[in-house]
């Protein structure tokens, strides 16, 4: 028998044999990222309980910058109760923090700003933070990178699927 | 930025570990055709292939941080498809059901496309028949073009028993295409 021959035969009918069924694989990277993103979702749910006690080193500084907020807007409150004067703008102080150290700017884009950028400030390590008054709510967001590329936020509550299977963060406050 | 088209394959696993699921997509796009080959020549089954192909793509998502980036992605996306198609052989004690052929219409010419689909659907239920520890050294060597070193290493076995894989896959392979009547492989 003609080794060579068998080989070329061999070689031709696994390609034919896959190629007659490649149509199966239409839409199979749809079907990888839905699957992704359900994970994803699944995951948001449980981190609610875990987020706390999870920050990792890196957003330390954030995380301190955060509680000493938190002490600054209960004494606001505090005050303001005690004084009678207005409320806080009716809103609650809500943190976006993302870790892009190579990024030139950052911005995050929303229902609670109508889609416009509002720019995050960059700290130590490349921790970029920015604080908003939100009112309770369901906000969905997205993070912009140096003006042109859209990140979820790793620290969402959950995420949907938008155009072009783009994901947007949510976040509940 | 270039588009994701264009982006070096390096750069797209990055942005995927950054959690960029669009990159990932990319990713997919570029390996699908040699996954889903790998499975459909072990498990012999469209739908178990496409199956085992979707898993792959999910699990090496899943376990990226874990994937040394110094080393091909392709071997390690083929290790991960070949070990989920040998659990699902295990699994199906061997199965060798075959499925229902639904073939995509060929080239240009009716009868050569004709004659074409015939000896991948032959090729393909012969493979079936193969035992099937020599089934993922007989693809990786004649679909995805590989050599030994790198078989060896998908599939955790020396050069040596690649070798010997492929010679009693092929000698199995030609015995039942004989029985089936082909015979000058033209």
């Amino acid at each position: 028998m003609n080794e060579p021959k068998f080989d070329d035969y061999l070689r031709e009918g696994l390609r034919q044999g896959v190629e007659g069924q490649l149509h199966h694989l239409e839409g199979l990277e749809e079907r990888v990222l839905e699957k992704l993103a359900e994970r994803a979702l699944r995951r948001g749910r449980w981190s609610k309980l875990w987020r706390p006690f999870l920050i990792p080193v890196a957003r330390r500084p954030a995380l301190a910058l955060a509680t000493t907020a938190a002490v600054f807007l209960i004494i606001g409150l505090f005050l303001g109760m005690g004084l009678g004067g207005p409320s806080l703008g009716g809103g609650k102080g809500v943190w976006f923090v993302v870790a892009y150290p190579e990024a030139q700017s950052v911005t995050v884009a929303g229902d609670f700003n109508s889609w416009t950028d509002t720019p995050l400030k960059r700290g130590k390590d490349g921790i970029w933070t920015v604080r908003l008054d939100l009112k309770p709510g369901r906000y969905e967001y997205s993070f912009k990178i140096n003006g042109e590329k859209w990140v979820p936020d790793p620290r969402a509550d959950e995420y949907v699927k938008t155009y072009g299977e783009q994901l947007n963060s949510v976040i509940y406050v | 930025m270039p588009a994701k088209g264009q982006m070096e394959e390096l750069e797209l696993l990055r942005l995927s570990l950054a959690g960029d699921l669009e990159a990932w997509g990319e990713i997919v796009t570029r390996y699908k055709r040699a996954v889903f080959g790998i499975a459909l020549g072990v498990l012999g089954n469209v739908a178990d292939a496409e199956d085992a192909t979707q898993d792959a793509f999910i699990r090496a998502y899943k376990n990226l941080r874990r994937y040394d980036l110094t080393r091909r992605f392709s071997t390690w996306i083929f290790t991960i498809v070949s070990n989920i198609c040998k659990n699902r052989l295990r699994r199906a004690r061997f199965s060798t059901r075959l499925e229902d052929e639904s073939q995509v219409p060929g080239g240009a010419d009716p009868a050569i496309a004709a004659v074409e689909e015939e000896r991948g659907r032959l090729i393909k239920e012969a493979l079936n028949e193969v035992s099937p520890k020599y089934r993922a050294a007989l693809v990786l060597r004649y679909y995805n073009d590989l050599d030994y070193k790198e078989i060896g290493q998908i599939l955790g076995l020396p050069e040596g028993t690649v070798k010997t894989h492929l010679h009693r896959g092929k000698a199995e392979l030609r015995r039942i295409l004989e029985k089936k009547g082909v015979k000058g492989y033209e």
